[in-house]
């Protein structure tokens, strides 16, 4: 069987496809996190994936899906969209194709596809559509003055703003840097009250107002419970180091929209710079040699031209991130510009420098066409051909990776190992809850389910080292926490990609033969099976996802979805604690008869309620901001109807006009 | 021979003319240098490390007022130079090239937007 797997494109198998069709909820139980999270930061695109998956289980493959839903439509959007920016600027300018397949063919989007980091290029395909109707909200045209046009398309850029946000926040983020930078340039060039009056009402007001109310499904509960998703991750994620640590460009590669991983997207491992990619700064840049003299511009779209000259520039100093020069400056946008936390990774501005670069070269050609067509003798030479060719010819050559067949993650179809198939068919017909540990870490292939979540040694011990885990591993007292954790397997895996056990970026097989040698002499660690390379050891003792330690009383539970369990009492006592195994969340909470108790912290790590009465009987275990996501989620959907019929009927009064 | 002292009068004819412009961001190159390395100022040589050669050329722009044209020109140009040093290697000439040719076409879109300010067409 083929399959295509990326560092943030999991392997879903089919049997586990069926339990991401739920209803959009704010507690991912096992997806990320083996011990389960909040998941209101990704809820946007953990609906997308949600309705997938439904149309998965109506029988379609799961591979046949995840093409047709996930990998193609980034590519169509992103080429349409980046055409359509530039038709919208520049009416009268051919090429507009050559926008589309620069925006496409460029090595930010080949290695965030390879990557497999989907919900970016979603977000990224869309940001071109996203700023040119957002250019449209201002009546940068004489017949678009009409107060009602300018309505329709308020509302149409906050449709569209609120689709890019649900599938990358950051990416949108950058959008609406451009549109600010865009209408910072508009009061630039004419400071009057009644253009900055237009500015607020149709480029902010209306827009905005629109983006919170269709995204309010995940924006109400990240206010309600005043959550921070960056913050959560940690240190590791907003802090300064982190931010030094992920600028991997250096200048010239993002002045030039070279990837600094490009071509082999190992993290971390940064290639010198390519001599051949600075034409593609050159050939945008010229354009601006021609501006005042080209009869083929008017006169409006100099300031387009200026508007996409000064995005490159920003977009290629903000892309290196905190490298020379002026990195300081970098890192103190990071600590003091409100939503520039989320921007560890400077690479995220590539997006903004291949946009420019997408309208600039296009344009590079049809000028430098003009100007040579203008100064030789022979006039029926067809240069903007010649040159076009040779810009598609040099395109060819430069991403000649990816035509060679030397890009990897999705671009590198995969063999799904036996082994892995005969282990997910081992843990997945076991219908006991119980979880996996893996040593050090997760595989692509692993087997992963609300019934059996997987965790990752390195995130569940906080360290980097195999050694270290190794080390916990042969102390007798960390079998304590699996038990309450639920561990009944601790598998190492086979390394069949070979990116788990590696030594300076290259598979080593050592590392992975101590592991299992060290595994081999824990006493702790009673039965042990094969299949092929994958050693499995099984624990002395686990628990369920719901216990009452130290007590014989029986308790059964029922899964409604992850947000809400039903427990199934028998024989328990007042005062008696249940725990939940499941990250400790304080929304967590266990109702008993019409009475609503939180949960407490269990051992530092899990969720545990106090038995309110004797006997037996049945309590709701609920998620409670998933209240919230409901009534937000009800609210987002009327008003995408509502939006909807209003840019319809405005279109057509538009017509009759 | 009058050929040669025609250029020579020519070029110190320019030199007598600029003098103290030239003297003037000399001086203040000194001045802000010194001044950055002050303490509490320091944080500024910090932040941005090569601010003494920005403030240089924002005061060569004022003093001077080149063409902006030209101003692109170079910064164009200085891609040839850049694309060399790429191809042998050679790092730090290459960034250098590169930050200035950064510089200059910052430069020249800060110049027309100003220009654009004055045209009267619709937004």
């Amino acid at each position: 069987m083929i399959v295509l797997v990326a560092n943030d494109w999991p392997f879903f198998w089919k049997e586990a496809i069926s339990y991401l069709t739920h209803f959009p909820s704010g507690w991912d139980s096992y997806l990320n996190n083996g011990l389960g999270m909040p998941s209101f930061g990704t809820l946007g695109i953990d609906t997308y994936l949600g309705f997938t998956a439904w149309i998965s289980s109506l029988g379609i493959p799961w591979n046949i899906v995840s093409i047709i839903f996930w990998f193609i439509p980034p590519w169509i959007i992103t080429f349409f969209s980046a055409r359509y920016l530039y038709k919208a600027l520049f009416p009268t300018v051919p090429l507009s194709f050559l926008a589309g397949l620069i925006y496409i063919f460029n090595t930010y989007f080949l290695m965030t596809f390879g990557g497999g980091q989907l919900g970016i290029l979603f977000s990224y395909s869309f940001a071109p559509f996203v700023l040119a109707r957002f250019i449209k909200t201002l009546p940068y045209e004489e017949n678009q003055s009409s107060h009602l046009i300018l309505l329709r398309n308020s509302l149409f850029a906050g449709l569209l703003a609120s689709l890019q946000v649900i599938f990358d926040p950051r990416i949108a983020y950058i959008t609406f840097l451009m549109v600010v930078l865009y209408y910072l340039f508009v009061i630039m060039k004419d400071f009057q009250m009644k253009s900055i009056k237009l500015i607020f009402i149709y480029g902010i007001v209306i827009p905005f107002i629109s983006i919170f109310v269709l995204d309010l499904f995940w924006i109400l509960p990240l206010i309600v419970y005043r959550q921070n998703p960056v913050e959560q991750l940690g240190s590791a994620y907003n802090s300064l180091q982190a931010v030094r640590f992920f600028s991997f460009a250096q200048f010239e590669n993002s002045f030039s929209l070279l990837q600094a991983n490009w071509p082999t997207n190992i993290f971390g491992k940064v290639s010198f710079m390519k001599p051949e990619f600075l034409f593609i700064p050159f050939m945008s840049f010229s354009v601006l040699l021609f501006i005042e003299s080209s009869k083929l511009l008017q006169r409006k779209t100099k300031f387009f031209i200026l508007l996409f000259a000064f995005l490159a520039l920003i977009g290629s100093f903000l892309g290196k991130g905190a490298n020379p020069p002026f990195g300081e400056l970098y890192l103190f946008l990071f600590s003091h510009i409100p939503g520039f936390y989320m921007f560890r990774d400077p690479m995220k501005f590539y997006s903004v420098i291949s946009l420019a670069y997408a309208v600039l070269i296009p344009l590079g050609i049809v000028l430098w066409s003009e100007f040579i067509t203008y100064h030789v003798k022979k006039k029926n030479i067809p240069w903007q051909k010649i040159l076009l060719l040779f810009v598609v010819i040099y395109m060819v050559v430069l991403y000649r990776p990816l035509w060679m067949g030397q890009l990897s993650g999705l671009f590198k179809p995969y063999e799904l190992p036996s082994e892995y198939i005969q282990l997910k068919n081992y843990i997945s017909k076991d219908p006991d809850f119980y979880r996996t540990l893996w040593v050090p870490s997760l595989q692509k292939f692993f087997y992963n389910s609300p019934q059996h979540p997987a965790l990752n040694a390195y995130g569940l011990y906080k360290t980097n080292s195999l050694s270290e885990v190794v080390k916990i591993l042969s102390d007798p007292g960390s079998y304590n926490l699996l038990k309450e954790l639920g561990v009944r397997y601790i598998i190492v895996p086979y390394d069949s990609l070979g990116t788990i056990f590696i030594r300076d970026n290259t598979y080593d097989p050592t590392m992975y033969q101590n592991t299992v040698h060290s595994l081999d002499q824990i006493p702790a660690l009673k039965a042990k099976k094969r299949i092929g390379k994958i050693v499995i050891y099984e624990t002395q003792q686990y628990y369920s996802q719901f216990l009452i330690p130290g007590s014989l009383s029986k308790i059964t539970y029922t899964r409604m979805n992850p947000t809400e369990y039903i427990l199934h009492f028998e024989n328990v006592k007042k005062g008696d604690q249940v725990v939940f195994s499941q990250n400790f969340d304080k929304n967590w909470m266990m109702k008993t008869n019409d009475i609503s108790q939180p949960a407490r912290i269990y051992n530092n790590r899990l969720n545990s309620f106090t038995i309110q009465r004797d006997g037996d009987y049945t309590a709701t275990v609920y998620y409670q901001p998933q209240q919230i996501i409901n009534i937000g989620l009800f609210i987002s959907c009327i008003s995408f109807i509502l939006w909807i019929i209003m840019i319809i009927a405005l279109k057509s009064n538009k017509k009759k006009t | 021979m009058k050929k040669i002292t025609n250029s020579i009068k020519k070029i110190y004819l320019g030199y007598e003319k600029n003098i103290a412009k030239i003297l003037f961001i000399l001086l203040l190159h000194f001045c802000v240098s010194s001044l950055v390395n002050l303490p509490y100022l320091n944080l500024i040589n910090i932040l941005i490390v090569f601010f003494p050669y920005l403030v240089d050329w924002v005061a060569f722009l004022i003093l001077f007022r080149p063409q902006k044209e030209l101003v692109l020109l170079v910064g164009i140009c200085l891609f040839i130079p850049a694309c060399i040093f790429a191809i042998i290697g050679f790092t730090a000439p290459l960034e250098i090239s590169g930050d200035i040719s950064y510089l200059l076409l910052a430069t020249y879109i800060i110049l027309s937007l100003t220009e654009i300010r004055k045209q009267k067409t619709p937004l």
